[in-house]
């Protein structure tokens, strides 16, 4: 069981030393996707990997703090299922590289579900999730370049039943 | 209507993930992510636009995607919990005239973790709303020196203007399907509803506040 703090009079949920929102299926893609169709697709999905790289890894340390005695793959993957993003596996991973799977992904269900498939990956804010977590359980390492989604959920979730990242 | 009873006894029920992973609730599938993470990709994108174009009016086009956005989320999120048991078995039955479905809602927003909202006035034309906390100032303020020149709170903005449009344009007590054919007649059709920030954080303000006014 994760912890979360709510504090009422103040409006908020933490997570970590992080503030918690809690916001719908809908939102998440619809803001992903107004995002990325308004400007260079590249840049804008790098931002939002970039930003949910810092975040989560600033969350996992904070979080680590207090709870010290917890293995720290199972750790990160508890954290990512109780956020509601699906069920991540780090177990295909040695020295930081090999593949991180993920199945039930919110993002790739909820973006198949609104908008229909796409042809590449969608899953930008777990694949930030996944960096985070390699520099938190490995330590931060120049050989891991990038984390590229090789396949997901969202272009065809009949042929595909989970997605795939590869941690380079 | 008792408001703090509200807020507390939704803050009691369960929004856990299941043995996916998810989180189903209220019609929708919830997260628990960072508010840090939706401002900072929703300021990046503002700042991206003012880089490269440096048309006013391109620049508060980009604002109102993200303003679009926050429409998005209300009419799915207020609406499915609106439309859920625990709004029926908690709110409905303090609900006296249709503006308490306002404000029942406002006091449920109160658990989601983006702020304190407080309804200051609220007829069936008007939407008068203050915002301590607001998540997206929140994070403007601590990662900027410097004040914000416009108001911050675009997810709030949207959103507040569909809880608007829910309860006096789609009668949302009748548990209307909340599909695209919904959302359009909501957001397309005469004297729709339009919000403006008119304080906020993010610009040195004590409060954020919101009104939305009906069109003429």
């Amino acid at each position: 069981m994760v912890d979360y703090i709510t504090n009422l009079e103040k409006g908020q949920i933490l997570l970590g030393n992080k503030r918690v929102v809690a916001h719908c299926n809908h939102y998440n893609v619809f803001l992903q996707q107004t995002l990325t169709d308004a400007l260079d697709k590249e840049i804008v999905v790098e931002v939002q990997k970039r930003a949910s790289k810092r975040l989560n890894l600033e969350m996992m340390n904070s979080y680590f703090e207090t709870h010290s005695s917890e293995n720290k793959t199972t750790m990160v993957e508890n954290l990512f299922a109780s956020q509601g993003l699906g069920r991540i596996d780090f177990t295909g991973v040695s020295e930081g590289k090999g593949k991180v799977l993920l199945k039930f992904s919110h993002y790739g269900i909820a973006h198949y579900s609104k908008w229909g498939s796409t042809t590449e990956g969608i899953c930008y804010l777990p694949a930030g999730f996944i960096l985070a977590s390699i520099e938190f359980i490995y330590g931060k390492s120049k050989d891991i370049s990038d984390v590229v989604e090789s396949q997901c959920i969202a272009t065809n979730p009949e042929e595909f039943e989970m997605c795939v990242f590869e941690v380079n | 209507m008792d408001k703090e009873l509200i807020t507390q006894q939704f803050s009691q029920i369960p929004v856990e993930n299941d043995e996916n992973g998810l989180i189903p609730a209220f019609g929708v599938y919830l997260t628990k992510l960072f508010g840090d993470y939706y401002s900072a990709i929703s300021f990046e994108f503002e700042e991206m636009f003012k880089k490269e174009i440096s048309d006013p009016n391109v620049q508060e086009a980009a604002r109102q995607l993200l303003i679009e956005a926050g429409h998005v989320c209300g009419f799915n999120t207020f609406g499915g919990i609106m439309k859920s048991e625990p709004f029926d078995a908690i709110v409905v039955p303090m609900i006296k005239d249709q503006t308490d479905w306002v404000v029942g809602m406002v006091s449920v927003i109160n658990v989601l973790g983006w702020g304190v909202y407080e309804v200051e006035e609220i007829s069936s034309d008007k939407l008068v709303l203050k915002i301590k906390g607001s998540y997206e100032a929140d994070y403007y303020n601590r990662s900027h020196d410097q004040n914000a020149d416009v108001p911050k709170c675009y997810l709030a903005l949207g959103a507040s203007t569909s809880l608007m449009s829910l309860v006096f344009h789609g009668d949302i007590s009748k548990k209307p399907e909340l599909d695209a054919e919904f959302y359009s007649k909501l957001f397309k059709q005469e004297k729709k509803f339009f919000g403006q920030e008119v304080s906020c954080e993010a610009k040195g303000d004590e409060h954020c506040r919101i009104i939305i006014n009906r069109e003429n």
